[in-house]
């Protein structure tokens, strides 16, 4: 096995599998992420690509083929140590911003650090630093509603910093954003990466993002091409 | 994450707030319920508390009545403390010679007769109870054996229009030829809510087994060491002696005590199906507000959070939505029966057992009614959940 934080060896997903209307959303996914690389996935809808993310962040099982989070075959996990993993190794940007309605940023924020069972005194410490580096200290005890949709995803993205995840997954972060507000998010994600060594992969549509990368994976029909 | 739990409980203010109504009217319910069981069970204790230690034994046959030896037999019985001859004599008319402004004249018969109890003067104590003294005049005492007295209860004197010094005539009757003999009040005992004793008239067991020439005993009380040894002490008297037929009140008391069982039992099912039909109510609200917050569930499963945590998460506001309303139904049920006790003449009793049971049904509910809400809650694969809403 290579030295990749992330390995995708042989992956296959059928959905369905059996019945009428089986669907084979990834047709054999060999990849190999280093630690620190900054990858974008693109590809037509329907492609695979939010497969091949809940395959990589242990939601989801591969049908066959196996994927490597530093070195560990997640299929060897069983549920508990897989959501361990998912609070502590990885950090999740989704498109729809998904914070919890009813909590403010500062409570959204320190809710994977809560799930960990981290102290209140070192959670308040760690979200401030949060919000001062997302640019929303002055948000914090700010409702989701009560937010721009740039504001929410930078919410979410200090969430996904809260246990410190050597890997950060975005998928389609800029999706529900206007252009420029979404650029915003895009370079917040590329300091975490260059300056704090983070892996980052994002999955989007827009090739300027995909330029930036340090390599693209394109998908077509579940085959990266 | 008890504070998350608790915020979720008033996010639907309403919904939470009807869904606690129906878990505090069901407490509240049983509770009230519970403390009315208690006050009858306490009147029927104070009731028959007294009598229910004493064994009432009596002569099968009224002419042979009780032999001595059979007498001193059931003292030797385990458990038997003290045994007590009574006689019982009926005066046939009901008439009393006035001693007070109008003495010497009599009146004519009013009214219910009055019946003799013969007694041991200083078996009155047993009898009667020590605590109760005389309202007015005197118990009776040792040197009263042989002479014509009568100490009355409060409510024989009161229907007889009896006083002090007045004199209660008691006609014997021998072959159809009839004596009187004048028995002269030297006391009336205070109320004692015990109708035996209050309805009584006590004389002199001596004076009257002289009159009628007769020293056969009919009847016995036989006080015994430990209430719980009653029926115990009944059957043996019976196996004992063929001559008596020995029976307590406390057989009474167990049946009045199993009706009474019976009936708080069918009325603790009432209580308890209004409090399942909390419960579902509980249910209810918690699937609802699940499916509400499937998204958030998901993301929650996805950024990190396990089954146990989602679980348990929904458990507490389940148990806590159930715990404010056993809180409330507390207060209901406290305020309700207080009531009852203040504006009527009967006492109920909220005991802490009840109130523990009240706070424990309603977390076990809540518990219980959140099990299946919590289970879903926590299996919500949050792919599915993510992707579709
Ligand atoms: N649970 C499922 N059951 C059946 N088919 C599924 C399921 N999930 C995804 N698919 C199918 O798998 C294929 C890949 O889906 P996926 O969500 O990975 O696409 P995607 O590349 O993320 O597309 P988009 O850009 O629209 O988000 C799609 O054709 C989709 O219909
Ligand atoms: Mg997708």
């Amino acid at each position: 096995m290579s030295e990749g934080v992330i390995v995708c060896d042989g992956l296959v997903k059928t959905y369905n599998a059996g019945k009428l209307n089986e669907f084979t959303a990834l047709k054999n996914i060999n990849l190999t992420i280093k630690e620190g690389e900054y990858v974008s996935i693109m590809g037509p809808s329907g492609s695979g690509k939010s497969t091949l993310l809940n395959l990589i962040s242990c939601l989801d099982s591969p049908t066959k083929g196996e994927v490597y989070l530093d070195e560990t075959g997640i299929s060897t996990l069983n549920d508990l140590e897989k959501s361990r993993l998912r609070r502590e190794k990885l950090g999740f940007v989704f498109q729809k911003f998904n914070l919890i309605p009813t909590m403010t940023s500062f409570e959204n924020i320190e809710l994977p650090m809560r799930f960990k069972g981290t102290s209140l005194k070192e959670r308040k410490k760690k979200v401030k630093e949060l919000l001062s580096l997302v640019g929303l200290a002055a948000k914090s005890a700010n409702k989701p509603t009560e937010m721009s949709g740039g504001e929410q995803q930078r919410v979410a993205v200090a969430r996904a910093l809260a246990n410190n995840p050597k890997i950060i997954l975005a998928d389609e972060p800029t999706g529900n954003l206007d252009t420029e507000t979404g650029k915003k998010i895009i370079e917040l994600l590329m300091k975490l990466n260059r300056e704090e060594k983070r892996t980052l992969i994002i999955v989007t549509h827009d090739s300027k993002i995909a330029e930036k990368s340090d390599y693209l994976i394109k998908l077509l029909d579940g085959r990266v091409i | 994450m008890i504070d998350v739990a608790l915020k979720n409980v008033f996010r639907q203010k309403i919904r939470s707030s009807l869904t606690i109504l129906g878990i505090a009217m069901g407490i509240g319910l049983i509770l009230a319920l519970g403390a009315i069981g208690e006050g009858l069970n306490n009147q029927i204790e104070e009731s028959f508390g007294d009598v229910a230690g004493v064994i009432d034994v009596r002569a099968v046959d009224n002419d042979e009545g009780i032999s001595e030896d059979v007498i001193e037999g059931i003292k030797y019985i385990d458990g038997v403390d003290e045994v007590i001859p009574v006689g019982s004599f009926h005066i046939t008319q009901s008439t009393r010679r006035f001693t007070g402004m109008m003495g010497g004249k009599i009146l004519g018969g009013g009214g219910s007769t009055l019946t003799f109890t013969g007694i041991y003067p200083p078996d009155q104590d047993y009898l009667i109870g020590e605590q109760i003294i005389a309202e007015e005049g005197r118990k009776l005492d040792d040197s009263d054996d042989g002479e014509f007295v009568v100490l009355l209860g409060s409510s024989a004197a009161e229907t007889q229009f009896l006083n002090i010094g007045d004199e209660i005539e008691y006609e014997r009757r021998e072959d159809d030829k009839t004596e009187s003999f004048y028995f002269q009040v030297v006391g009336i005992l205070e109320e004692t809510g015990d109708s035996d004793i209050d309805n009584a008239a006590y004389v002199p067991l001596a004076t009257m087994q002289e009159l009628e020439d007769d020293d056969t005993i009919t009847s016995l009380k036989v006080k015994i060491t430990d209430i719980e040894l009653v029926e115990e002490v009944t059957q043996d008297i019976n196996d004992y002696s063929e001559e008596a037929k020995a029976f307590s009140f406390l057989t009474v008391v167990r049946q009045l005590e199993s009706t009474l069982g019976t009936i708080q039992l069918a009325v603790y099912g009432i209580g308890a199906i209004s409090l399942l039909v909390g419960g579902i109510g509980i249910m209810n609200t918690m699937i609802m507000s699940v499916m509400e917050r499937r998204r958030e569930i998901g993301v929650m499963k996805a950024i990190g959070a396990t089954t146990t945590t989602i679980l348990i998460q929904v458990l507490q506001e389940s148990a806590f939505l159930s715990l404010i309303g056993g809180f409330i139904g507390l207060m209901l049920g406290y305020t309700s029966t207080s009531l009852i006790t203040r504006y009527t003449a009967f006492t109920t009793i909220m005991t802490p057992e009840l109130v523990i049971m009240g706070l424990g049904f309603s977390l076990v509910l809540g518990m219980g009614a959140g099990l299946y809400p919590a289970w879903s809650a926590s299996r919500l694969d949050p792919i599915e959940v993510l992707r579709y809403e």
